[in-house]
């Protein structure tokens, strides 16, 4: 059964979003909000302007038009504005630790948070290694834990599971599922995988084109 | 192959009985070719009348200072370039203009501008050695930027935190790698230019001892401070790849 989400006020709110490069529209006038503890999809296909819009969000690319509402409560603790577990695990960093990954962007984290957050994601007894000593899905944990670091209501993922087995998936799935409720996360998470849409979001919203998003109830075939 | 093998020493020891060889079958007169045992009592000698330790300490302190002060200038240079777009092109240029020239090739203007001292050691000293390192770290910063920007943007990592836990540790063995690099070229000039400047009157380091040797027609002294000077470059050589392979591991 899915959860009970407030819709009534949204975490971050999103008006008439337009994005251009150059001549050619990626995003037009796109309107949409997160609530608060939910996990909310955007799905559509490769190139649609998915990740475009996830870095407008987290403030790494400006926007041509349209307006974007932060709640106040996102920023009262976090220390940037909205983390993100990019796609890939490329941005870990090979000569630190995985310690050394969260003090990071979060220098002022205190040690019994740090240990929690590592304890969560079963990282705590590999806190020494480096990225090259993990597998797979501890490197993605890392990445997300990362992000956890930075004590954020709401954490944006762009299409973090690519490339990973179906089992791996699985774990990753349930983990990130569990920390969600856990921690009363919102989450907006990009992928063009159905699957994974279904499995994570409570609300799914699909971009066919720049300026077409579309609410599909998860569960639904359509 | 068994690790001794691949030591430099075997390299070493491999020379030495081949020149001994030669040596003991006396194809060439003894003052061109001497024997080895004549040329390592030629370096006690040196040793002992306190020249040739005088020598590789002014040899080793220029080219340290030399260090120094590259990979300070280098820093400059990298921040700039990393700061604003058009100095990276404006350095860019100088590097493709200036790290081709061998030391010995700007010689003569450093002589014009500042004569023959210290600082002009130091200048041509620093003009071979600054250039590999700005060249090999502005290729890993530009990397680093590459994969990391939107990661640091995103998390707010700017500034000191940015420069040492991004840029410096993730550059460590490019930069030792470059240091290496620097080095030899570094060793290369000062050599060349100490006898040079010994011949001008700046008696000097170990290039000059050279000089010295040839002139008394000392031979066996010659080759004995070419042996010192092959085996502080292969001391170093060694030294940096080992703290290298360390910080790779």
């Amino acid at each position: 059964m899915r959860e009970e989400i407030d819709h009534q006020l949204p975490l971050i709110k999103i008006e008439n979003l337009t994005k251009r490069y150059q001549d050619t529209t990626i995003l037009s006038a796109l309107s949409f909000y997160l609530a608060p503890e939910e996990v909310l999809v955007i799905m559509g296909p490769s190139g649609i302007g998915k990740s475009t819009l996830l870095s407008i969000l987290a403030n790494l690319e400006s926007y041509d038009g349209g307006h974007i509402q932060y709640d106040s409560r996102l920023f009262d603790r976090i220390a940037v504005p909205l983390p993100v577990v990019f796609q890939g695990t490329e941005t870990l960093m090979p000569w630190m630790t995985v310690m050394q990954h969260l003090l990071l962007v979060a220098p002022n984290l205190e040690e019994a948070e740090t240990r929690q957050i590592l304890e969560r994601v079963a990282l705590w007894e590999h806190r020494l290694k480096k990225p090259s000593e993990l597998s797979g899905g501890m490197k993605q944990r890392l990445a997300f834990a990362r992000a956890l670091a930075c004590q954020s209501k709401v954490i944006l993922m762009d299409e973090p599971f690519t490339g990973l087995d179906e089992a791996l998936k699985e774990s990753l799935y349930q983990l990130l599922k569990e920390v969600q409720r856990e921690r009363g996360l919102s989450i907006i998470l990009v992928t063009h995988d159905t699957r994974e849409a279904e499995k994570l979001g409570n609300r799914i919203l699909e971009l066919k084109s720049a300026e077409m998003l579309i609410e599909k109830i998860p569960g639904s075939s359509d | 192959m068994k690790r001794w093998m691949q030591s430099p020493l075997m390299t070493f020891a491999v020379i030495i009985a081949v020149w001994e060889g030669i040596a003991l079958a006396q194809w060439f007169p003894e003052t061109l070719f001497p024997s080895v045992d004549t040329v390592v009592k030629a370096l006690i000698k040196l040793g002992a009348e306190g020249a040739l330790i005088s020598r590789i300490a002014y040899s080793i302190g220029i080219i340290l200072m030399s260090m120094v002060m590259s990979l300070l200038a280098a820093a400059v240079l990298l921040w700039l370039s990393t700061r604003y777009k058009s100095m990276a092109r404006q350095i860019g240029y100088l590097e493709a203009i200036f790290n081709p020239l061998p030391g010995m090739a700007v010689l003569p203007l450093v002589i014009l501008w500042v004569g023959v001292t210290h600082k002009g050691m130091l200048l041509i000293m620093m003009h071979a050695m600054v250039w590999p390192i700005w060249a090999q770290m502005r290729v890993r910063f530009d990397a680093l930027k590459q994969t990391y920007a939107a990661f640091m943007k995103a998390y707010s990592i700017t500034g000191l935190r940015a420069g040492y836990h991004v840029y410096f540790c993730g550059s460590v063995g490019e930069l030792l790698s470059s240091i290496k690099t620097a080095w030899s070229r570094g060793w290369r000039a000062l050599i060349s230019i100490e006898m040079v400047f010994g011949m001008v009157g700046t008696h000097t380091g170990l290039g000059w001892l050279i000089y010295e040797r040839r002139m008394y027609m000392d031979t066996a002294g010659l080759y004995g401070v070419l042996l010192v000077i092959a085996l502080i470059g292969v001391a170093v050589e060694q030294g940096l790849r080992t703290i290298e392979d360390r910080f790779r591991s």
